[in-house]
């Protein structure tokens, strides 16, 4: 295996793989009163109502709740693809607010990875050139070095020899492994992931479960995942469990 | 990142393919009326060697007068004709008058004063005139001299004036022509005795042809010029145009004339030679109008098809300005495999030499064509390069 | 099940404005284009007046002298006319005019008149079918005295007198002679070019050498047939008097030829002196059918493309249909439908459009008298046109849409 991660995962190689819930480890994603309210010409819907939320490096956090109460809106916060209404959210101890666009993308790019449950390839790329993706958006990263991360990411999931397919070729699992491949290949801090095995039977669910477990335990990747399945849940550090925009446990 | 949005749109082709065939073929029609378009300039833009602005054109018909008296009567008319005080010039000419549609066309061999070998001309306009038309119609003399008294004297060769695009025909390396031969056959040669810079009287868009003068002198008895080219004193009008076609009634028996002036023909060969491009650049411009809607269209309903994909892009960290010109990128990419297609088949014109149309003609009506194109697809791109950019990238994701 | 079609096409139309509006945008303009390019065509060759009975008539303008070295061509001597052409015995009557018209000056009182002239016999005018809007034609007498009378157009005579009926029995001063309106004639457009002129006089009060012998001079025969099936039999005729004829300046020219062409004939050899009798039609054809198709696919596959797009855009729609049990042959039919529906409303459109450009044509006097409009052959071949093109732009899309799985179709129901 090729040295992927880098210097900052190094350092929680020492991290206990059963971390405390709060407290131990640098605080990665720190939410502090966010709240998120749709505006409508007629009505207004709370979306997230004053979050308070501390997101560790290192940690597994899985979210439940409800259709509709939140946990998406939550996921795309904290992968600053939303703005919330109010309320503070700091990245590696810095806030985000009035970061410009280019900023934020810049962010996304280098500290975030995310995979979702309806996979979210591109139809038209290979499978190694949809892994490519967040390299390509990467300066100073060239062609050469795109193609071997991410043909490194992909080996990590179990798919290097699929790498000329497209996605259309492959089953729901595979599709979803070549997602995490995507969102590993640049090498983020946090992964977030929506409903990852949502589309998939509960063999293939498992698959990737137990992918996602090993990439936090032996790579220290703190991962964020929103889910609907109480046993997946139960296998994470932590479970946080949301009702109506607000944080329930 | 071209790279990719070249792999992406090949990866694509099957549903682009259509867009590439429209492209393909908003070339082709860009290249053909460049082409005329180009043409027509490139034909404006040459010297028309005169000018019209005061000049009539007199033509009369003889009757049943017997042949024989007709040079009499023509000189009388000439002599009547230049005493007239509102007339400041008066040449005879055969019926290749300027904007007239008419032309009188010869080929003769250029012989190669060293060692007499001969080669073939192409066709020449020749135009057999009075010695006063120069006068008449303002020809620059750019060398030699034009028709004199001493030209009335028959000699070995036929003395001739040229323009300067015969004078390039006869020497392409640059040498001067006066002196020059050209021989036709079994009749006499004629030698070069003075350069013009041009008189094409076909007119400003007509490919300019070149151009030979033999002067129609004054014991001439062999051909009866019927055309006058006259220039008139400024505020000229009906009253002239009366007099003078009742002096042609009233001199040659049986004889009538009409005046039209060189300007209203010029409009009418305007005209007649604008409309076709005209009639063509309107439709082409029309089809274009068509494709850009289409292609703004297309465009627009791929956008709305590919949210999530786009909002991938954002969540795995493109800007707005970068999806936005992405999608601009795109399309650009898609033009150009369109204008490789078109390239491929307006190549043919030149290499071919399917028609007569200079290469380099081609070339820019080529640039032409291309640069046409692309600015046409980046204004397409435009507004849905904007929507795309403004994409919610946690909205597009959500749906499903 | 068919008036539920066209109301679900109504409603798809109306609902994305947009698309209809490109859509239509570009059928009607590809088809005002079309109807407006044979308008003029039709202006041009049709049957219309003063050639109303086009397919008799026959015209014999060109002579061309061949020889070796050198060739001459021209419209043709008077004498020549009269001598072999009127004496074909195949052919009801043959009038003999001036071959392109001559711009002159009247002198109406103080007035000076510019217009063109054309000389005629007394045939002349039982030949075509002019549309006398006052007086009379002159006679066959009238043309054998020389008598001093001539023809107006309606607009130089309204010019002249102020109106069609004043100017009939008043007196014009032309070449110094004194001549009388016998008759004012509706305008005939230019563009008609074998028989326009805006003022027609016998051909006998004309100054020129009427018996000159030469072949070649400036005139033409109009022939009119008896019945349109005698065409071929009076070109033939005219075949075998040119082959009697002794070659002028045999020294010089080794053939003769010369046809008597139909006005399509005619308009299509285009003053070509290598063009055979039928004017080289079919080359013609060639190039302006290849042009009008190549000028109608660009639009065409602009509207396949579109409606490729919204067929994808519509798949959610499709896959409902096909799981309630609609086949692929329904959903064609419907799409279809669709289509033709989009280009006949287009096809109206684009003829309403036409009418107009045809309309601002006339007025701008671009063709000077040109009464260019959509007539019945016009408005046939316009919709025919639009039939053909939904039909065109509609078949591959359709198909492609009853192709797609209903499954996918339904997952790949796009939001908006």
């Amino acid at each position: 295996m090729t040295n992927l991660f880098t210097s900052a995962t190094d350092s929680f190689q020492s991290q206990p793989a059963t971390a405390p819930a709060t407290g131990a480890g640098r605080a990665v994603l720190q939410l502090t009163g966010i709240e998120k309210v749709y505006q409508t010409r007629t009505i207004e819907t709370v979306a997230l109502n004053h979050v308070n939320l501390t997101i560790n490096q290192g940690e597994f956090v899985s979210v439940m709740g409800p259709s509709g109460c939140g946990k998406s809106t939550l996921l795309s916060i904290m992968g600053l693809l939303d703005e919330p209404t109010s309320g503070t959210l700091e990245l590696d101890g810095r806030p985000v607010q009035s970061y410009s666009d280019k900023e934020l993308a810049r962010l996304r790019n280098h500290k975030i990875g995310f995979v979702f449950q309806s996979y979210h390839l591109i139809n038209d790329l290979s499978v190694l050139d949809n892994v490519e993706l967040p390299l390509l958006y990467r300066s100073g990263v060239g062609g050469r070095q795109r193609r071997q991360r991410a043909y490194a990411a992909l080996e990590k999931v179990g798919l290097g020899a699929r790498t000329g397919h497209f996605p259309s070729q492959l089953s729901g699992g595979q599709r979803q492994r070549v997602a995490i491949a995507r969102a590993l290949a640049g090498e983020p801090e946090i992964i977030l992931a929506d409903e990852p095995t949502g589309n998939l039977d509960s063999v293939m669910g498992e698959e990737i479960m137990d992918l996602l477990l090993t990439l936090n335990r032996e790579q220290g990747t703190t991962i964020v995942m929103v889910t609907h399945d109480e046993q997946q849940a139960l296998k994470t550090q932590r479970l946080i469990r949301f009702f109506d925009g607000s944080q329930v446990s | 990142m071209i790279r990719h949005l070249f792999t992406l749109m090949w990866n694509r082709r099957r549903a682009n393919a259509l867009l590439v065939v429209e492209i393909f073929l908003a070339f082709v029609v860009l290249f053909a009326v460049g082409t005329i378009g180009t043409n027509l300039w490139a034909n404006y833009r040459q010297p028309l060697g005169f000018d019209y602005a005061q000049v009539w054109q007199l033509n009369f018909t003889t009757g049943a007068q017997p042949r024989t008296e007709q040079f009499g009567t023509q000189r009388q008319l000439m002599a009547e004709l230049r005493a007239n005080p509102q007339v400041a010039g008066a040449a005879l000419t055969a019926g290749n008058t300027p904007f007239s549609f008419n032309d009188s066309q010869t080929r003769l061999d250029f012989v190669e004063p060293h060692d007499s070998t001969r080669r073939p001309s192409g066709p020449i306009n020749t135009y057999y005139i009075g010695p006063e038309l120069r006068a008449v119609m303002n020809l620059e003399l750019v060398a030699g001299r034009w028709f004199g008294p001493a030209d009335a004297v028959q000699g070995a060769h036929v003395p001739v004036v040229i323009d300067e695009r015969l004078q390039r025909a006869m020497y392409p390396d640059g040498r001067s022509a006066l002196n020059g031969l050209l021989a036709g056959n079994n009749e006499p040669s004629r030698r070069v005795i003075g350069v013009v810079r041009a008189y094409r009287t076909d007119g400003e868009l007509q490919e300019p042809l070149p151009s030979m003068f033999e002067a129609i002198l004054p014991n001439d008895t062999t051909f009866l010029a019927q055309s006058v080219l006259l220039r008139v004193k400024p505020g000229s009008g009906a009253a002239l145009e009366k007099q003078l076609t009742d002096d042609v009634r009233r001199i040659g028996p049986g004889w009538t004339g009409t005046i039209r002036t060189l300007t209203d023909m010029h409009t009418v060969q305007m005209k007649m030679r604008l409309t076709k491009p005209l009639l063509l650049g309107s439709m082409s411009v029309f089809l274009l109008l068509n494709v850009a809607l289409g292609l703004f269209g297309v465009l627009w309903l791929n956008i709305s098809r590919r949210r999530g994909e786009l909002g991938v892009r954002r969540a795995m960290g493109a800007t707005a300005g970068g999806i936005s010109r992405q999608v601009l990128g795109e399309i650009l990419v898609l033009t150009t495999f369109g204008l490789a297609l078109g390239l491929l088949v307006a190549v043919q014109f030149p290499l071919l030499g399917v028609q007569n149309v200079r290469p380099d003609i081609y070339f820019t009506a080529m640039l032409l064509a291309a640069g046409a194109l692309y600015l046409l697809a980046t204004v397409c791109a435009l507004y849905p390069s904007r929507l795309a950019a403004g994409i919610q990238p946690a909205v597009a994701l959500r749906e499903e | 099940m068919f008036l539920s079609y066209l109301k679900i096409a109504w409603k798809v139309l109306l609902r994305r404005k947009f698309f209809t509006f490109i859509s239509l945008f570009g059928i009607s303009f590809t088809l005002m284009m079309l109807v407006v390019l044979y308008a003029l065509f039709d202006d041009a060759v049709g049957p219309a007046r003063p050639e109303l009975r086009a397919d008799r008539l026959l015209f014999i303008n060109r002579m061309i002298l061949r020889g070796p070295q050198s060739q001459s061509a021209s419209s043709v001597g008077y004498d020549f006319l009269n001598r072999y052409v009127r004496t074909l015995r195949t052919p009801e009557k043959v009038a003999v005019s001036e071959r392109g018209s001559v711009n002159i000056t009247l002198y109406v009182g103080e007035q000076v008149v510019k217009v063109d002239r054309c000389y005629t016999d007394g045939n002349y005018w039982a030949v075509l079918d002019f549309d006398f809007v006052a007086g009379r034609p002159y006679n066959l007498a009238e043309v054998r005295d020389a008598a001093r009378v001539l023809v107006l157009n309606e607009t130089v005579a309204r010019r002249s007198f102020g109106s069609a009926a004043a100017a009939v029995g008043q007196r014009v001063q032309l070449e110094g002679q004194p001549y009388q309106v016998l008759g004012v004639v509706r305008d005939v457009p230019t563009s008609r070019e074998l028989t326009y002129a805006e003022c027609w006089l016998p051909v006998t009060t004309t100054t020129a050498d009427l018996r000159d012998p030469g072949f070649m001079g400036d005139y033409q025969a109009i022939v009119l047939a008896r019945r349109t099936a005698d065409v071929p039999a009076i070109q033939a005729e005219y075949q075998q008097v040119l082959a009697r004829l002794p070659i002028p300046d045999p020294g010089q020219y080794q053939e003769i030829k010369s046809y008597a062409r139909t006005l399509l004939a005619h308009y299509m050899a285009s003053h070509n002196n290598a063009a055979g009798q039928d004017g080289d039609a079919a080359s013609f054809w060639r190039q302006w059918v290849g042009l009008g198709l190549l000028f109608m696919l660009l639009p065409a596959i602009n509207l396949v493309n579109i409606n490729v797009s919204r067929t994808l855009e519509r798949a959610a729609e499709i896959g409902v249909r096909k799981a309630f049990g609609a086949t692929g042959g329904m959903l064609i039919r419907q799409f279809l439908l669709e289509n033709v529906l989009l280009t006949l409303l287009g096809g109206l459109l684009g003829l309403g459009l036409a009418a107009l450009v045809l309309h601002l044509l006339n007025e701008s006097h671009f063709i000077p008298y040109a009464h260019l409009g959509v007539n019945g052959r016009v408005f046939g071949v316009g919709l025919l046109l639009a039939l053909l093109f939904g039909l065109l732009s509609g078949v591959y899309p359709a198909y492609k849409m009853s192709k797609l799985p209903a499954n996918q179709a339904l997952k790949g129901g796009i939001a908006l």
